[in-house]
């Protein structure tokens, strides 16, 4: 699969390392030392991108491999700030994480934020066996609402698939949010500004 | 007054080579020779009674003479009746799966709205509409694709895909379960009556106990529709119907409307409805998804309600 960024975590010398780390721009991956306590076996990743935010018509993918035995938490600098649609074009990224045996994996980023007519789509997959482990947190929120821009986009949609031992389907999502359904996004989201998803798998 | 030229070239029950001939006007929608069966739609109305073969030769000028003259530009159809005995059964069955009499347990659900006027988020007959558009959307946009799939290949192997897919789909454990309820009693109920369709049963009996099946209800709707013959146009929008008679019906019962007010309100929505169904049919289910959030969670949140009437 061709990806902009790549990050193999393995064990090494008992402790959960990054052993392979790759990224094309406007992909970006930071890797501090010292974020949890120093007791705790977890990896952190930081990701982002170049410009604080996806342009129309970005397409960024990035595979994460989380080794057995490993922790791992993958997070964002800032809310991920999508920017409005140039002629209708869509922007993307593409997750695809393979979780080992006893491992686990918490993608906990900011929320994404799409201003007035952006077009956003998102896809995670997360390829899983029977004693992995994830913690999965997807949201948005209504947009820059201080300004006014209140569910004020074009399309948001977001795919979870947590899929067991290959193919087997566990967790399959996607939400669609789009103008010009039959019912505005304003109204099927009433007053709420901010709407997530935590999902919690494993022991 | 003037006439639309109307072309009619109809089979001759004779077996008369060539068919009628056709009307000597060559307007720019006019029949080619030799195009049988074809009936252009322009201003005629006939009505041919049943087992009846009608050869039409009729010059433009004598049309006046043989029917009531038309309007101009009038839009005509012409029907040909000509009923089976298994399309009317067939009428009678579909309209035995769309009755709320058939005990398959949809009144037990509310569809989130119990949990919606729980959370305040509907508070008067006004906002009832809305809420019910947003249900048929999010039905539309998440089910009908595997109303759709199943419809057109109901088979034992197809439908315990959906049943896994949709499982997996189904993340609010609420509906998840409802789901199952009302699809178990769907089909244990059609197994019993739609006869005719040993395979209901026999798919039925296969998975009862395997584990293998969770029995949701929109793929075994659809497989019903399927192994009866409907097809996947009328079992969509047989789908999203039962689905808006049920959250109306439990709107009455919840005192949110009178009965008389849910009648007429279930009649002012089927413009949008059909709308809805217009969008969203004949998907695959790698295109299902919901697209009211917001109601999704808020009938996951049913679970939580101290006293309820409704199971979700």
């Amino acid at each position: 699969m061709k990806s902009d960024g790549k990050v193999v975590v393995e064990k090494v010398g008992g402790r959960s390392t990054v052993t392979r780390c790759f990224s094309k721009y406007p992909l970006k991956f930071i890797i501090p030392n010292k974020v949890g306590p120093s007791k705790t076996d977890a990896v952190w990743i930081y990701s982002l991108t170049y410009g604080g935010g996806i342009v129309s018509g970005d397409s960024i993918s990035c595979e994460l491999t989380i080794g057995d035995g490993c922790a791992t938490v993958l997070t964002t600098q800032a809310s991920t700030k999508v920017y409005k649609s140039m002629g209708s074009k869509c922007s993307e990224q593409a997750l695809e994480a393979r979780i080992g045996s006893d491992a686990i994996l918490a993608i906990v980023p900011d929320p994404v934020t799409c201003f007035s007519t952006a077009r956003y789509s998102q896809k995670q997959v997360f390829r899983v066996v029977s004693d992995s482990n994830l913690v999965i947190v997807d949201w948005i929120t209504s947009g820059r609402h201080e300004s006014g821009e209140r569910w004020d986009f074009d399309l948001y949609k977001s795919t979870n698939r947590i899929l067991l031992e290959g193919d087997l389907p566990l967790f399959l999502d996607t939400v669609l949010l789009e103008r010009g359904s039959i019912a505005s996004i304003a109204e099927r989201m009433q007053d709420y500004q901010v709407i997530a998803m935590v999902v919690l798998f494993g022991e | 007054m003037k006439i639309e030229p109307a072309l009619l070239s109809l089979k001759r029950k004779s077996d008369e080579p060539g068919g009628s001939s056709p009307v000597p006007n060559k307007k720019p929608n006019s029949v080619e020779d030799g195009e049988e069966d074809l009936i252009p739609l322009h201003s005629l109305q006939i009505t041919i009674p049943s087992s009846t073969a009608l050869a039409l030769t009729q010059p433009h000028h004598l049309m006046n003479t043989f029917f009531p003259p038309m309007e101009d530009g009038m839009e005509a159809h012409i029907e040909v009746e000509k009923p089976t005995p298994t399309d009317s059964h067939l009428q009678w069955s579909q309209w035995q799966l769309i009755d709320s009499i058939l005990p398959t347990g949809g009144f037990a659900h509310s569809f989130g709205l119990e949990a919606a006027i729980q959370a305040r988020i509907i508070s008067g007959p006004e906002d009832l509409q809305t809420f019910v558009i947003h249900v048929l959307e999010n039905t539309g946009s998440l089910l009908l694709p595997f109303v759709f799939s199943a419809t057109i290949s109901p088979d034992l192997e197809t439908w315990q895909k959906l049943d896994r897919t949709l499982d997996a789909m189904l993340t609010n454990e609420v509906g998840r379960k409802a789901s199952i309820a009302q699809g178990s009693a769907l089909m244990r109920v059609a197994a019993a009556v739609f006869s005719e369709t040993p395979s209901l049963k026999s798919m039925r009996d296969t998975s009862v106990g395997s584990g293998v099946v969770s029995f949701h209800h929109a793929p075994i709707f659809g497989l019903t529709c399927g192994l009866l013959g409907l097809d996947s146009r009328t079992s969509q929008r047989a789908y999203l119907f039962i689905t808006m008679r049920d959250v109306i019906s439990a709107a009455t019962r919840l005192n949110l409307v009178g009965p008389m007010g849910a009648a007429v309100l279930q009649h002012q929505i089927v413009v949008l409805a059909e709308a809805i169904l217009t969008k969203w049919m004949d998907r695959t289910v790698e295109e299902a998804c919901q697209t009211t959030p917001l109601l999704d969670t808020v009938q996951g949140c049913h679970a939580y309600l101290f006293s309820r009437l409704f199971c979700s």
